[in-house]
């Protein structure tokens, strides 16, 4: 059964926030930028970040599938701790 | 001075959205492998976990899936939920909704167990295309109200068992 087509038309937008890592530096912070561009056009996902030295806040949006696959890696992203979700909810659209 | 050291200690909780009441909804895949017994344990150990946490909540099982509601303090929930994802006894474990709410929903329960039956087999269907029960194919409003709904129809038949006692003892009986 392919789960990815049979999920993929609910569209939900999930917002966290979290705190970076002391040892985050300004090079990991535009790793992570260049990094998630990437990801996120291949998994049809389309959001924004804002960070400053201590906090990250992100807005993701795309396939409930998709998103909650990021989540999964976004807890266990050690550049990052205490990631708390704010919101999560379904979309007519983006 | 006691009160100043209170009111710090609030103003860091704060800090963290601990007076924020957060719900969040999730949906997993059960891992077949596990047995009877460990899931009476699991809902024991969550049961005694939520009281102490603050944590109330509704949640729905079967054989392969788990529906789950949980409310709380949000820094609470954040942290139930990245254990929840490690959790290595379900899967798949999708995020369904969360958002902030004035008040809970599930504040009489610690964890109100939900448990499909023969006579609501029907529900699935009425929130599902298809006649198998599968809630990563469901929306977060059929999801919700499918939790509501099984909810409102287990305080009916626990009203109705009750008046069914009553209904069968004798006038004479006077115990």
């Amino acid at each position: 059964m392919n789960s990815v087509t049979t999920e993929a038309h609910i569209l939900v937008s999930m917002t966290y926030a979290s705190r970076a890592n002391p040892n985050v530096s300004a090079k990991d912070f535009n790793e992570i930028l260049q990094q998630a561009q990437i990801n996120n056009a291949a998994n049809g996902i389309t959001g924004m970040l804002t960070f400053n030295k201590d906090y990250f806040l992100q807005t993701i949006e795309g396939p409930r599938a998709q998103i909650n696959r990021l989540l999964y890696s976004l807890i266990s992203d050690e550049r990052h701790h205490d990631l708390q979700i704010i919101e999560t909810r379904e979309l007519k659209h983006r | 001075m006691e009160s100043v050291d209170l009111s710090e200690s609030n103003r860091l909780k704060m800090l963290h959205g601990e007076h924020i009441i957060l719900r969040l909804t999730y949906i997993s895949r059960y891992n077949n492998d596990n047995l009877n017994g460990e899931v009476t344990r699991i809902l024991e150990q969550a049961q005694q976990n939520n009281e102490r946490n603050g944590i109330t909540g509704a949640l729905v099982f079967n054989h392969n899936y788990f529906l789950q509601s949980i409310e709380g303090a949000r820094p609470v929930i954040n942290g139930l939920l990245r254990k929840l994802v490690q959790d290595e006894r379900h899967h798949s474990l999708q995020v369904i909704e969360c958002r902030e709410v004035e008040q809970r929903h599930w504040s009489k329960w610690s964890m109100k167990y939900l448990i499909p039956s023969e006579e609501n087999k029907g529900l699935a269907l009425k929130f599902s295309t298809g006649s198998e029960f599968n809630p990563y194919l469901m929306s977060t409003n059929q999801i919700t109200m499918l939790i509501d709904t099984l909810s409102e129809l287990q305080e009916q038949q626990a009203k109705s068992d009750v008046q069914t006692i009553q209904k069968k003892k004798p006038w004479y009986d006077f115990s």
